[in-house]
């Protein structure tokens, strides 16, 4: 046990190691210190007044080598080691704004962010687990099917909602509970309340409908039969024997979720105002302060990487068969030679340049303005067609798919789903296509001055000009929903007689009865509003996706085939990247970057290809021992043709279902980060900008709650079909996968 | 009044359209102490039998009608509660998979535990904590029933921890523990090596004469209901063709199923003919056609036999059929067995020197530990092989599983990198070939792996898995030409061209293994490694196979060689021309196959034959039962890896690994007790 212990320790080193790099190259030579200074100074700030931030916080060093100093100095005194290296013994410095220590200030904060994210979590698990139970019991019911149907709408209802819904109704309708604030002592108990509430509702859609499908995995296992033919009652059945054997993957499930306890108190703690390390972080984030960011990133990896020891240890409590530190991956078909050596890194250099390709492309249109929305729109637009014609060429050819297809069809729901997805597409394609018009055409050289250019209009949308009756009907300010008036009183002047008689009266709308949706503060239409952030949720969703899912399955699939090194390396990556929260990941990379759509699409696609990456490692290690592998190896096919012909075409299954299921969270991912202020900026149109701005009018009188009401429940009818649609395909791939006739 | 009656029971699944039939209308009975066997191909309804009398019905199944009389009390009537109370005090069952049908998280004890407890009157209170002394006591009682060694050791311990024959036990004594009237035995033998499943098949005839218990076995094994039941019921199709005593069934089969399932197995008496096979496949249970469901595989059926479907009558007392030939009393065409045709004589085996010849080849697998991943250990799967196959002969490999079998054949073609050794074929050697040789080599040696199901790629078209070799061989020029030569290749393995646009899923598991088999076939090879190409087939799919296999090495510009990997020494006394048995690695004893039964060398061989199940022994001495299992191959005990088991073990046995001692004639043995013949 205790060798055990040290030599996961041992193992970890690389790993800290790893992310003590990242951000170190992420902060210091990706952004340099400089940058770092103008971001917090602003960008007029004098050379002078930059020379200065810098050397007052200690950036002022060489990153590697200080060859000034002496001896050991000369890598002491140094960026990496003053500020990075001196992480690994946990001396975190001081804070880059308020210049307080930060290892102190998180000690002083772990107290409030554990009080709630402690009792949210276990009693998330305690009730998700115990709701899967019963919904397991009574397969086959009702119950077991509008529950099910019941997880999937909690499932699709964004976090925020819960979180800004429940504030409401409970502390500002109710008044059962304070809105925010917290204490220690008895009364903690009243502050902590709502936020654990919340925290475990939100939980509950997606916990108890992953408990439901582990559970339901084993209770068709041929034990569960053995257990009945014993005549033990169902009751034993499902708490001795099932319950158990699920534990494996629930405790698994339990420790990813540690890093997440975070991101979910980081929007918690910032609107319940609780001191924790959430609002610390928060803080850090609306202040770009990067030494606390720094910081977090540490300690989120390490207590990561605490929690994956402890599921370790706690799989021999639950699993005998886990023989501590036995597992190892076997390179079955021979190390890969120099030549496959090559080839990988081909592959590897073919998908990095795509990344950043899109990546240089969004750089350089990010100055023009004008170009970047044509031409990015219409090149988003073109990858997505192309990515899901080839998809479909593929799928059209294969009868499974086909079969796949038809299924899914018969199902009704699935049918509703898809059409409403394709409703979404329709409106985002409309949005896609843009070009610009001419205000005045090209001159000639008529009157001397010579050929002149032609002056183009803004860009506009195919959407813009189908909704220019909405877009162009702006009124001065809120408005409610089919209102005839303003929502704010103003001093009006009437000419009764001739004489102007002031009053203070609801202002007449411009356009009373048009705005479906009211109006926002701008006066904007909310529901042109809505339909323009469209584009931006399946752009987020999608281009995300394009790029994540390469990085997965040609990182997963080598692997997980050639074992060996190739899966040591490939395994130390997606630790290292994964031991990093994934909210802070992205919210780092998108302070060095700065915000947008297409940083934000690169970003959370680089960052996120390591769960699905992990699923097809896994899934590879059991392809690879399929016989059918192994009789193409026999016919002298080569490697990497049996991975295209036979090991990729069969995870495609999976790879659709995560892509569909992944759709549907980064959808919710982006109005989080949108709404902490790291998402697209706050010039584009996203549900997530639209709630950043409505927040703050819900403490108005009257409340003004529609431009929220429509970004929710636009998201919700998007994340909505999505996941149902999920569902219906799982169960049509599935059972096609499943190799007939080994029943009966 | 028999202990169980079962009259009429109808368990249909159900689905979008026609219920599928599985059982259609059974009847049959036991009486206490007594042993009905049921045997039948896959896919008769055998097992829902089964689950329908202990009330297990898998959804969406359901008992359509009919009843389950349990002394007089209709089970499927019962209410829930006491239907669960019934399981395991009244009835238990026992499964085929040891593997999965034991709760791997749970230890013995605790799953002991539960069907003890479960046995105890109404009224003793429940108690839940841990578990006293007493019930310790019943536990290792329980286990010391079922000849576990060392039982109170094992309580501690989990299923992954014991062996396949060893959880088989545990199962037993589960299902025992509460001394039930009726056991259910559902294929209990069938996962376990040939020496494991004569053992425990021992045990359950000593326990059924101990206590008195009434068994329901249920297998597709004929040979191994010979040996175990009292009575037999034939299942085809839902059905209850033919039901009769052991010895009036195997010495009178009646039914024209039952006939042709006794004659298609292979044996040494079929040896160089066609074996009898079953023509096609069980109906689907969907659309059962009107008439007898027999008929369309039968050989004698009339125009009544597909009209009208025949009822159970008696053809002597105790020995009911359900076939018109006996309700019309035409003469039974088959009791006359037809004259089996001679194959047409084999061509004459080419000379010249073996075509695969290997010698002391080794394949070990590092047990790795650690952060540097430290060898700590090797898998020693092969240790130590000489082989040599002549041109166009069969060479078996026999062994129990775990004994390298595998492992050897895939290294003798280099699907897998042998450790040591040298491999040569048709004079080249294996481990010198470059990746170009070594593609050209794949031409000539090709493998048809055992699990028809997990061997074909479900997202290719057949066309696409036979075509796969000749894309990479440059074989046959144009698309046009090749799908000339995958269709003949379909051709010759008993496929029609309507195959080529199909996915393997919507062929049968015998279709599949022909599938398989054209796809070894399309590169035209000379070597053919079969592992098991026929274990996971009904024995009627399998003669057809071995058919086929015979046929193919015939023909041909060049007769094939194979490699027959195998642990059914029926098949091996039918095909084989030499004989290899492998114990932990190492081949211990090879000779031609005539020699090889004649005279049985090794203790080992001896014990593996003693062990088939169904044969009577005529001169080969009594039975002979091999305590404990196969070693583990990391760690070989020291000397004669058999010494453990052996029952003619010498003291120079556990030193000294005996040497090769040939005795002439192509016959080898690797036993200290011929140490002094050798020469």
């Amino acid at each position: 046990m205790i060798a055990y212990l040290i030599r996961r320790m041992l193992y970890a080193v690389p790993i800290v190691f790893g992310i003590v790099l990242i951000t170190f190259v992420l902060f210091f030579v990706v952004n340099s210190p400089a940058d770092m200074a103008k971001m917090t100074l602003g960008k007029k700030a004098t050379p002078a007044a930059v020379a200065a931030w810098v050397r007052a916080h200690g950036y002022d060093q060489p990153p590697f080598l200080n060859l000034k100093e002496e001896g050991v100095a000369k890598l002491t005194s140094t960026l990496f080691f003053q500020k990075c290296a001196r992480l690994l013994v946990f001396d975190l410095g001081r804070s880059d704004v308020t210049d307080r220590d930060i290892g102190q200030e998180i000690r002083r904060r772990m107290g409030p962010s554990l009080a709630i994210a402690l009792p949210t979590f276990l009693l998330g698990m305690a009730i998700n687990i115990t709701m899967a139970l019963i919904i397991s019991f009574c397969r086959g019911t009702y119950l077991d099917r509008w529950g099910t149907v019941m997880c999937v709408l909690l499932m699709s209802i964004s976090g925020l909602f819960y979180i800004i819904g429940g504030q409401f109704l409970f502390a500002k309708w109710l008044h059962l509970f304070p809105i925010s604030g917290f204490d220690w002592g008895a009364v903690s108990a009243k502050f902590v309340f709502l936020p654990v509430v919340i925290g475990v509702i939100s939980g509950i859609g997606g916990g108890v409908r992953y408990y439901r499908t582990i559970m339901l995995e084993e209770i068709e296992k041929d034990y569960v039969r053995t257990a009945r033919a014993k005549g033990l009652g169902e009751g034993t059945v499902l708490f001795r024997h099932v319950l158990k054997n699920a534990m494996i993957p629930i405790l698994t499930n339990a420790v990813m979720a540690i890093p997440f306890l975070f991101m979910g108190s980081l929007l918690m703690e910032s609107f319940f105002s609780i001191p924790g390390l959430g609002s610390m972080t928060m803080t850090a984030i609306n202040a770009q302060d990067f030494a606390v960011i720094r910081s977090m990133n540490y300690i989120g990896a390490i207590l990561y990487i605490v929690g994956l020891l402890m599921t370790d240890l706690s799989y021999t409590l639950v699993d005998p068969r886990i023989t501590l530190g036995a597992s190892d991956t076997r390179s079955l078909y021979g190390r890969p030679g120099w030549r496959d050596v090559l080839k990988i890194l081909g592959g590897f250099l073919f998908l990095a340049a795509g990344a950043v390709g899109i990546w240089q492309a969004a750089v350089y249109f990010k100055d023009q303005p004008g170009l970047r929305t044509v031409i990015f729109s219409n090149g988003v637009l073109a990858a997505t067609l192309l990515g899901s014609g080839a998809f479909l060429l593929h799928a059209r050819r294969s009868q499974l798919w086909r079969n796949a297809w038809r299924q899914v069809c018969r199902s009704r729901l699935a049918k509703v789903s898809l059409a409403a997805l394709g409703a979404f597409v329709l409106i985002a394609v409309a949005d896609s296509v843009t070009w610009r018009d001419v205000q005045r055409p090209a001159g000639t050289a008529e009157n001397g001055n010579g050929p002149t250019r032609a002056v183009l209009a803004e860009p506009q949308s195919l959407l813009d000009r189908l909704c220019t009756p909405l877009a162009a009907k702006t009124e001065k300010t809120y408005s409610a929903p089919m209102a005839r008036a303003l929502l704010a009183k103003e001093t009006l002047e009437d000419e009764v007689d001739g004489k102007v008689v002031r009053r203070r009266d609801y202002p007449p709308l411009k356009y009373p009865g048009w705005h479906l949706f009211g109006t926002d503060k701008t006066g904007q239409d909310v529901l042109f509003m809505t339909l323009k952030s469209v584009r931006t949720g399946l752009v987020v969703g999608g281009l995300t996706t394009l790029i994540a899912v390469p990085f997965a399955i040609f990182f997963g699939v080598l692997a997980g085939f050639f074992g060996g090194w190739v899966d040591d390396l490939v395994q130390y990556i997606y630790s290292t990247l994964s031991s990093i929260p994934w909210i802070l990941l992205v919210v780092c990379f998108m302070m060095v970057f700065g915000r947008g759509l297409p940083q934000l699409c690169v970003v959370m696609g680089l960052t996120g290809w390591v769960g699905l990456c992990r699923v097809l490692r896994g899934e590879t290690l059991k392809l690879r021992e399929k016989e059918y592998v192994q009789a193409a190896l026999a016919l002298g096919v080569s490697r990497f043709r049996v991975l295209a012909r036979h090991v990729v075409p069969n995870l495609m299954h999976l790879v659709l279902i995560t892509v569909v299921l992944n759709f549907s969270g980064l959808v919710l991912a982006e109005a989080v980060l949108s709404y902490i202020g790291v998402g697209v900026g706050p010039d584009t149109f996203s549900w997530g900008t639209m709630i950043n701005q409505a927040r703050g009018e819900l403490g108005r009188d009257p409340v003004v709650w529609w431009n929220l009401a429509a970004a929710f429940v636009a998201m919700f009818t998007l994340v909505l079909p999505a996941n149902l649609f999920v569902d219906a395909l799982r169960d049509a791939l599935d059972p096609a996968l499943r190799v007939r006739g080994e029943g009966e | 009044m028999p202990l169980l009656e079962v009259r009429d029971l109808r368990t249909y699944f159900r689905t979008a359209g026609q219920p599928r039939r599985v059982v259609d209308g059974i009847s049959l009975s036991i009486d206490s102490g007594e042993t009905l066997g049921l045997v039948g191909e896959s896919g008769c309804g055998k097992s829902l039998t089964a689950l329908s009398i202990m009330q297990l019905i898998p959804r969406p199944g359901y008992v359509a009608g009919g009843e389950i009389l349990f002394k007089g009390r209709d089970v499927v009537r019962l209410p829930g509660p006491e239907k669960r109370s019934f399981r395991g005090r009244h009835i238990a069952m026992i499964f085929q998979e040891p593997m999965t049908c034991l709760n791997p998280v749970l230890s013995v004890r605790t799953q002991l535990l539960e069907a003890i407890r479960h046995g105890r009157p109404e009224g003793e209170a429940r108690r839940w904590g841990g578990a006293g002394a007493e019930e310790i006591e019943k536990a290792v009682e329980a286990l010391r029933l079922t000849d576990m060694p060392e039982p109170a050791q094992k309580l501690s311990q989990y299923p992954h921890q014991l062996s396949g024959g060893m959880r088989q036990r545990v199962m037993i004594a589960m299902a025992l523990a509460c001394r039930p009237e009726l056991l259910i035995a559902d294929e209990p033998t069938t996962a376990l090596d040939v020496t494991v499943e004569a053992r425990i098949l021992d045990l359950l005839r000593d326990l059924q004469k101990r206590l008195g218990t009434a068994i329901l076995f249920i297998t597709h094994d004929l040979a191994v209901v010979s040996e175990m039941a009292h009575r037999v019921a034939v299942m085809y199709a839902g059905k209850i063709v033919e039901m009769a005593t052991a010895e009036a069934l195997f010495a009178r089969p009646s039914h024209p199923y039952t006939e042709r399932l006794l004659r298609c197995r292979p044996s040494r008496v079929q040896r160089g003919r066609r074996l009898e096979t079953i023509q096609g496949v069980v109906p689907d249970p969907r659309d059962f056609a009107p008439g007898c469901r027999f008929s369309d595989r039968c050989p004698n059926a009339s125009a009544s036999c597909r009209d009208v479907e025949p009822a159970l009558g008696q053809i002597e007392p105790g020995h009911v059929v359900a076939c018109h030939l006996y309700a019309e009393r035409r003469t039974p065409t088959i009791s006359a067995p037809s004259p089996l045709p001679q194959e047409s004589a084999a061509a004459p085996l080419p000379q010249g020197g073996p075509l695969l010849y290997a010698q002391d080849v080794a394949k070990h697998f590092p047990i790795r530990r650690g952060v540097f991943k430290r060898v700590v250990g090797h898998v020693k799967a092969v240790d130590g092989v000489d082989v040599a196959i002549p041109r166009g002969t069969t060479l078996a490999l026999v062994g129990e599983s775990g004994c390298g079998k595998t492992t050897l054949g895939k290294t003798l073609i280099r699907l897998l990198p042998p450790t040591g050794g040298v491999i040569g074929f048709g004079g080249a050697n294996l481990a010198a070939l470059d990746s170009r040789a070594l593609r050209r080599f794949r031409r000539d040696a090709q493998i048809v792996f055992q699990d028809p199901f997990s061997s074909l790629n479900p997202r290719m078209t057949v066309e696409a898995i036979v075509e796969e070799g000749m894309l990479v061989h440059g074989i046959g020029g144009s698309r046009a030409e090749r799908r000339e030569r995958v269709k003949h290749v379909l051709e010759s393995v008993g496929l029609t061209a309507d195959a080529l646009v199909c996915y393997p899923h919507e062929f049968s598991g015998g279709q599949r293994q022909r599938i398989g088999i054209a796809r070894a076939l399309a590169v035209e090879p000379k070597f053919l490694v079969l592992d098991e190409p026929t274990s996971a087939l009904d024995v009627s799919i399998q003669a057809q196979i071995l058919n086929l296999l015979r046929r193919l090495q015939g023909e041909g510009r060049e007769r094939l060689t194979y490699l027959f990997i195998t642990h059914d020494l029926g098949i091996v006394e039918y095909l084989a021309d030499e004989v290899a048995v492998m114990y932990l690695g190492r081949i211990v004893e090879r000779s031609p196959t005539e020699g090889l039964f004649d005279e049985l060398l090794h203790p080992y061989t001896r014990a593996l034959l003693s062990a088939i199940p169904g044969q009577e022994m005529p001169g080969r001495g009594g039975r002979i039962r091999l305590e404990g299992d196969v070693p583990s191959p990391s760690n070989p005990p020291p000397g004669c890896h058999f010494h453990l088991r052996c029952p003619s073990v010498m003291p120079v046995c556990r030193e000294v690994y005996p040497p090769v001692t040939d005795l002439g004639r192509g016959r080898m043995v690797r036993c200290h007790l011929y140490g002094s013949r050798g020469g």
